[in-house]
């Protein structure tokens, strides 16, 4: 895995390119799909750190992408950042219990996905940190309420 | 094409009469004629509304002065009991008048009885069979026609927004320097590109809310909602333009308002509605005022004004004015929009339990009114803690989520909290647990639940909630949380009124808050 490849899934051609620019600018090395199979076989071969994923490709959903991502042997690791214009609570809901790391509305306020992008790099670095169980996580410091 | 070919089985006629003569008189018109007919008789309207509710004829033969029902009533009682059943009424030869009325009450025919032969009543009753089939024909297919419409919009709202979310992010590439160095003038005229598909973004979220509230589906999400934070946003939405276009804008919320208990971006978004509605009315050197304050009407409300020095509305368009795409002629702007923002309003503060409403003055101004609950604990609690009279035991879990840093950007911390109160809303039973309204700090978050159980009880659900949040990977990674259980105290045991008890927990609920928040 290298921690600057991304793969994005999206069929629209014009808004991709967009986001593809804007991911360049920050440093990260772009992959594209347009289909499902091609996603699964450059995933599996250029190993990205992360996916974003369009729930609303043209023929195929995206959710059930996302499953055979998680399903591929090599590739059950790689959090996909689910993207949608339809944002309502069910659809991200549904996305997030099937297993995407995020959901972000389209259009993708990029500030918003580069800090998730960012996220993700930093706990790759420190793989023990979110290996946490839900008893042992410590109450936070009361002192950053000033 | 005679009637007998056209009807091939028995027609089941209802004839509800009180006077025999006439039923005999049906009868024999009946058996005369050529087509078979199943008859049944009632000579009341409750015996006859109570035969339509075993089975249903095909039409029914309706006397409208009964022992039990007169005139009209007795139409409207068969059309609630059966909309779907023609009637031809039965009239006396003066009352030609009533028989009239009552087809526009909702009979298809009238006859009168004097008229009775076998000819005449079997075709009214057959062109009432018939006009009722085709006026149930084209109330569907307006029906029809009104959902397709909606459908229509969205669909187009939609396929709207992904060209125009295109434009929008290559001019911010250009913006941001990404295409190559860029110039002051440059700059000047991308700004106006990105201001334009900001408005026309706006225009297309409209037409969506326009159409999901025709089919009833704008929702709104109350919470507890402070009424000049609401105030300050718009000023700061706002201001500018007004400024712009030399019109003072200024509010005045009244000190120590209540809160209100609103969704908080709708409110907004009625502001904006009548605020923008009348900056589009109003000359340079004109006001436009906003006020909340308690409503004289109902303190249980309060009531907003956005009231400009414009030219106001003339008397006959005022009640038009919520209309959906209704336009007033010569705005003072340019932009005049698509008449959907008045209408939306409307909806969004009826949704709210509120009202809305308008007086204008031509040459004067005009003045919007709207009024929103006031929130109010007791009401939003009694209808999940009462069972069978008495207050239930219940449980306070708190659940807090503070900003893990502050560098973290403000799109992900408000995605980090909407996200945390999906999870608790899941967590909970609907019919058991309530979520009491959230409340908000600068960079923290409180979100209260109401678990119907005594403290025990209350534990594992909050181990369930705490276990979900950990699980959630864009929680753990942008925010720190800690949950804890406040148990109520018991109703003591001297007070029997059910109010009492109600205003009681409400106030304990509100200490257990007030020491969660405090701590």
């Amino acid at each position: 895995m290298e921690l600057e490849k991304i793969l994005i899934v999206d069929d629209n051609e014009d808004l991709t390119h967009a986001l593809e620019i804007r991911l360049r600018a920050n440093g990260y090395q772009v992959l594209v799909a347009r289909d499902g199979a091609s996603a699964v076989s450059q995933a599996a071969a250029q190993k990205p750190f992360a996916v974003i994923l369009d729930l609303h490709l043209q023929k195929e959903d995206g959710l059930a992408l996302m499953q055979e991502i998680h399903q591929h042997s090599e590739l059950s690791s790689v959090p996909v950042i689910v993207v949608s214009a339809d944002c309502s609570p069910i659809t991200q809901h549904k996305s997030l219990d099937a297993g995407a790391h995020a959901f972000l509305e389209k259009p993708v306020n990029h500030r918003l996905l580069l800090h998730t992008l960012h996220d993700i790099q930093m706990r790759s670095r420190k793989p023990e940190a979110s290996k946490v169980s839900p008893q042992a996580r410590p109450l936070y410091d009361s002192n950053i309420w000033k | 094409m005679s009637l007998s070919t056209v009807v091939m089985k028995a027609t089941q006629v209802l004839v509800v009469d009180d006077s025999a003569a006439d039923r005999n008189l049906v009868r024999l018109s009946l058996q005369e004629s050529r087509n078979v007919y199943n008859l049944d008789f009632a000579e009341r309207l409750s015996e006859g509304l109570e035969k339509l509710g075993k089975h249903m004829p095909d039409v029914v033969l309706l006397d409208l002065n009964l022992p039990d029902s007169q005139g009209q009533e007795t139409v409207k009682k068969v059309v609630y009991q059966a909309p779907d059943i023609p009637i031809l009424v039965l009239t006396g030869a003066d009352d030609d008048v009533l028989a009239l009325e009552a087809v526009r009450t909702g009979a298809q025919d009238y006859i009168v009885k004097g008229h009775i032969d076998p000819q005449a009543l079997t075709r009214a009753l057959h062109y009432a069979i018939e006009r009722h089939q085709l006026l149930t024909a084209l109330r569907e297919s307006r029906q029809k026609q009104l959902e397709f419409k909606d459908k229509f919009l969205s669909h187009v709202s939609h396929e709207l927004r992904s060209p125009l979310a295109c434009i929008h992010q290559y001019a911010e590439l250009f913006l941001d320097g990404l295409a190559g160095p860029v110039t002051e003038k440059q700059r000047g005229y991308l700004q106006n590109i990105m201001r334009n598909t900001g408005q026309l973004n706006r225009l297309i979220n409209d037409l969506l809310d326009a159409a999901s509230a025709n089919v009833g589906k704008l929702t709104i999400q109350p919470a507890r909602v402070q009424v000049a934070e609401v105030v300050d946003q718009l000023l700061q939405m706002l201001g500018p333009k007004a400024e712009g276009q030399g019109i003072k804008l200024e509010a005045k919320v009244a000190k120590s308002l209540p809160y209100v208990y609103a969704d908080q971006r709708r409110l907004l978004q009625v502001l904006i509605n009548l605020v923008e509605n009348a900056l589009k009315f109003t000359e340079a050197g004109g006001e436009i005022a906003l006020r909340a304050s308690v409503s004289r009407d109902d303190p249980h409300f309060i009531q907003f004004s956005v009231a400009d020095t414009g030219r106001g509305i003339h008397p006959d368009n005022v009640v038009r004015v919520f209309d959906r795409l209704y336009q007033e002629e010569n705005a003072v702007s340019t932009r005049r929009g698509l008449g959907l923002g008045l209408a939306i309003s409307q909806e969004l503060v009826e949704q709210h339990g509120g009202k809305i409403w308008v007086k204008s003055k031509l040459g004067k101004g005009t003045v919007f009114y709207f009024t929103v609950p006031v929130f109010s604990l007791p009401a939003i609690v009694s209808p999940a803690m009462v069972r069978e009279g008495k207050v239930r035991q219940a449980t306070v879990i708190a659940i807090e989520i503070a900003r893990g840093n502050q560098s973290l950007p403000d799109e992900v911390w408000e995605t980090t909290q909407q996200r945390c109160r999906g999870i608790v809303e899941r967590c909970i039973l609907p019919d058991k647990d309530l979520l009491l309204p959230a409340m908000h700090f600068a960079n923290r978050e409180m979100i209260f639940v109401l678990a119907g159980a005594d403290q025990p009880g209350a534990t594992i659900l909050e181990k369930r909630i705490a276990g979900q949040l950990a699980a959630s990977p864009q929680i753990e990674s942008t925010c720190l949380y800690r949950t804890s259980c406040l148990p109520l105290p018991p109703i003591p045991p001297g007070m029997k009124e059910l109010s009492q008890q109600v205003d009681w927990i409400c106030r304990e609920i509100e200490k257990a808050i007030g020491q969660a928040v405090g701590s």
